[in-house]
């Protein structure tokens, strides 16, 4: 009887180590590969070393974008990368080892849509490596409409946004928009993901100029798939009106002549 | 002299003691007046008009790279408020609210922001510290323990002002919050400022220094220490984050300590001598009989009454909340701040039956209030708009610092960079928030090991002694209308110039010793 009862232990005992090991087998990472010396190693995230994309603002409003991509891993093959604009012609891989797929549907555009998102449909070469840079670019005919961003101080209402549609996580993402000729940043009004001085003291953006014109970017490490970012920006024209002038020198004769009795012996407030 | 005579002349010299001592006569919410000099009449002629041009030339030039046309704008309005703030054409209250108003007109920071600053902790936090002052002039507490002092260390001037610089030293180790200290000392200050003839009416060269002095005491003496201020604090963290060295207590102490205790030393010695000349008749207390009847009053001032006893006891409770803030969270579940202790204070001094003070009796001047919220609107909105940063990188780039330049060259520009920038900054904290970094980035693209520079760097940052907007204690000394701004600034630059040059002497020898700077 006593032999028995050990023997349904030894059994139950043998039984858990099992569960326990096909448990462990089962429960690795998803994605997992095998390296030569057999090691089980999780696999890598496709990645883009960087991405740049560049919205050059015309002044009717048209856009055009420019596209540079840093290949890292699993960039081979199919391509797809986000393109979040309304609408898009002429558009061309301006260098890189990549070509466009032919647009899906009616459209021409080389664009397909993915789960609701626009992406620009491109094929790398069997040749395409980590390192390798494609550049592209592209109109956006009716980006912005100034008319219906006024705000007052005689500013206007700009909202830069970027989603990464794509599988890759983007390492190093700049995403910017050089304003119409004659216009410049008031102010930044809100960025995505929030920036926080305490933490990082330089702020995810830069302001600099583009051959003459105004130019705003935001500058964002690892952005992972379906993560976006945003620049919101006020801006206005450059030239200014002449009331503060006329008004301040004004002001400072008017002192001048009113106020003389200030060089007189007296006790002032 | 009969004896009836000389008892006459000795109660007429008591009641010039209780007349010298009677602060209900110099109220800080008054503004004060005061006699000008030829050169500050002209200074307050020709300052408005000046002002106007600063803003016309920063508002109209072309907006440079990597900066907002709104930074552009809080550029020129905070810059023609200095030229004001300076040269005082009007009271330096009405410019806070004119910057103020330049700021919302000229969109260069929104309304909601700038009027917001009326609510800040450091606005309540006055407030509530001069109702605490209020309650101990009243109880005549603050009388009693200014007498106790000049009774004890002031037979010269020079000596009170040297006790002064010794109680600076030994409060910042305990309370960290600058603004608190202040709140201590000023009832103590006026009082004693009081004795040597110095009032918000009659400003004299005694009280220039002995106000200067303690500003600079509660601000540099901040420097001695580690914990003395937030800042610093900020400081050792961001040069533990960007660099990896970690920076202890006592690394800290011994090498700031002698600077701050020889940087004291020196404005103790040069203020009454060649800065304000203390003549020989503000050298002793004013009244005649001079320590005797100071003793003789505080004498007679009896035994410590029921109602200066509920002072200290107020007071005193104050005071053990804001040193032991590192203990409240294990205590009480949470952290109360400088302000709330203040506020707790304020609020058992005013109670009816249970304080000690009636709102009219609280003494808040608030003119001092709005001109401290436009100090703060203009330096927050210059750190919003970016246009700080803007100021201090531009500054930077200027110099065109390359690798291979020679180091001590580079330690000089840092901390004399650092050490003046205060003059346009109205907090500390983002001083050092956007000064540390920078440094630590400069030292990393020399090759140099940031610790060199950071650590010196950081220093400087309780160094804000040159104008009345660039510290909470500055605002408050200034509400006494003991000095002006000019007096405050020539001071100030004056010490600036003795820190920068301790720091770099310090820098070449004593920093080489304990291996912050790199060694022989």
């Amino acid at each position: 009887m006593r032999a028995r009862k050990v023997s349904i232990m030894l059994v139950l005992v043998a039984l858990s180590a099992l569960t326990l090991f096909v448990i462990s087998v089962f429960d690795s990472p998803a994605e997992a590969a095998v390296t030569d010396s057999g090691v089980l190693v999780p696999a890598l995230p496709d990645t883009l070393l960087s991405y740049e994309e560049i919205l050059f603002v015309g002044s009717d409003g048209s856009g055009k974008v420019e596209i540079t991509a840093v290949l890292g891993q699993g960039g081979q093959g199919d391509l797809l990368l986000p393109f979040d604009f309304l609408d898009g012609t002429d558009f061309s891989v301006l260098s890189g080892p990549a070509a466009f797929v032919p647009g899906d549907g009616s459209r021409s555009a080389p664009t397909t849509t993915v789960l609701g998102y626009r992406m620009l449909h491109l094929e790398t070469e069997t040749a395409a490596a980590s390192g390798d840079t494609i550049r592209i670019t592209a109109s956006v005919p009716d980006w912005y409409s100034a008319d219906d961003a006024d705000r007052p101080y005689g500013e206007y209402f700009l909202q830069r946004n970027f989603a990464n549609t794509s599988r890759f996580v983007m390492r190093s993402l700049r995403v910017g928009v050089v304003l119409p000729p004659g216009m410049l940043v008031h102010s930044v009004e809100k960025v995505v993901p929030a920036y926080d001085p305490k933490k990082n003291p330089s702020p995810p953006f830069d302001i600099y100029s583009v051959a003459d014109r105004t130019a705003a970017a935001l500058t964002v490490k690892d952005l992972a798939p379906a993560k976006a970012v945003r620049l919101d920006l006020n801006i206005r024209p450059k030239r200014r009106g002449l009331i503060p002038l006329v008004a301040g020198l004004v002001l400072a004769v008017l002192y001048l002549v009113f106020f003389r009795d200030v060089l007189g012996k007296r006790k002032a407030k | 002299m009969t004896a009836a005579a000389a008892q006459a002349h000795a109660q007429a010299i008591l009641s010039k003691i209780d007349e010298v001592l009677d602060l209900s006569r110099n109220k800080l919410s008054q503004v004060p007046e005061r006699q000008l000099t030829a050169s500050e009449r002209w200074m307050r002629y020709l300052g408005f008009p000046l002002g106007i041009l600063v803003f016309l030339s920063l508002y109209y030039m072309p907006t440079p790279d990597g900066l907002t046309s709104g930074g552009q704008v809080v550029i020129a309005v905070f810059a023609t408020a200095l030229v004001w703030w300076i040269s005082e054409p009007i009271p330096t209250h009405v410019t806070s609210l004119m910057l103020m108003g330049l700021l919302v007109f000229f969109h260069g920071w929104g309304e909601s922001k700038v009027l917001g600053v009326l609510g800040f902790s450091v606005i309540w936090l006055n407030v509530l510290a001069f109702i605490l002052s209020s309650m101990l002039v009243k109880t005549n507490l603050a009388k009693r323990i200014a007498l106790a002092l000049i009774v004890r260390f002031g037979r010269r001037s020079k000596w009170i002002l040297l006790a002064f610089f010794g109680l600076n030293l030994m409060l910042a180790a305990f309370i960290p919050a600058t603004a608190a200290r202040a709140a201590i000392l000023l009832p103590i200050i006026i009082v004693v400022a009081s004795i040597y003839g110095a009032s918000n009416k009659n400003p004299n060269n005694f009280g220039r220094n002995l106000f200067l002095q303690n500003l600079q005491g509660i601000n540099f003496g901040s420097s001695a220490y580690m914990t003395g201020s937030n800042a610093n604090l900020i400081a050792v963290a961001f040069i533990l984050s960007m660099s990896g060295s970690r920076i202890y207590y006592t690394d800290w102490l011994f090498a700031s300590f002698p600077v701050v205790v020889v940087a004291m030393l020196i404005s103790w010695w040069i203020g009454p001598r060649f800065v304000f000349k203390v003549p020989k008749d503000q050298e002793t207390p004013v009244v005649d009989g001079g320590m005797e009847k100071m003793e003789e009053k505080l004498k007679e001032m009896g035994p410590v009454t029921a109602g200066e006893r509920k002072a200290a006891v107020i007071f005193g409770l104050v005071i053990l909340l804001w040193v032991t803030d590192k203990l409240h969270l294990n205590v009480f579940g949470f952290e109360i701040s400088a302000v709330m202790a203040a506020f707790i204070g304020a609020v058992i001094a005013l109670f009816p039956k249970v304080g000690l003070l009636k709102w009219n009796e609280a003494d808040i001047p608030w003119h001092l209030m709005l001109f401290s919220c436009g100090a703060y609107a203009g330096g927050l909105a210059l750190n919003d708009t970016g246009a700080a940063r803007w100021l201090v990188g531009t500054l930077f780039e200027q110099m065109n610092i390359q690798p291979g330049v020679n180091f001590w060259l580079v330690y000089c520009i840092v901390i004399a960079v650092n050490m003046f920038s205060h003059l346009f900054f109205t907090s500390k904290t983002m001083r050092t928030l956007i000064f540390i970094p920078f440094v630590i980035a400069i030292a990393q693209t020399l090759g140099y090991d940031p610790l060199w520079l950071a650590l010196p760097a950081a220093f400087t940052i309780d160094w804000v002694i040159g104008l009345p907007i660039n510290a909470k204690p500055n605002v408050i000394l200034f509400s006494t209308g003991q000095y002006s701004v000019l007096d405050n600034l020539k001071y100030g630059l004056i010490m600036t110039t003795v820190g920068t040059i301790l720091l770099i002497i310090a820098g070449l020898t004593w920093f080489r010793v304990m291996g912050i700077t790199p060694g022989w």
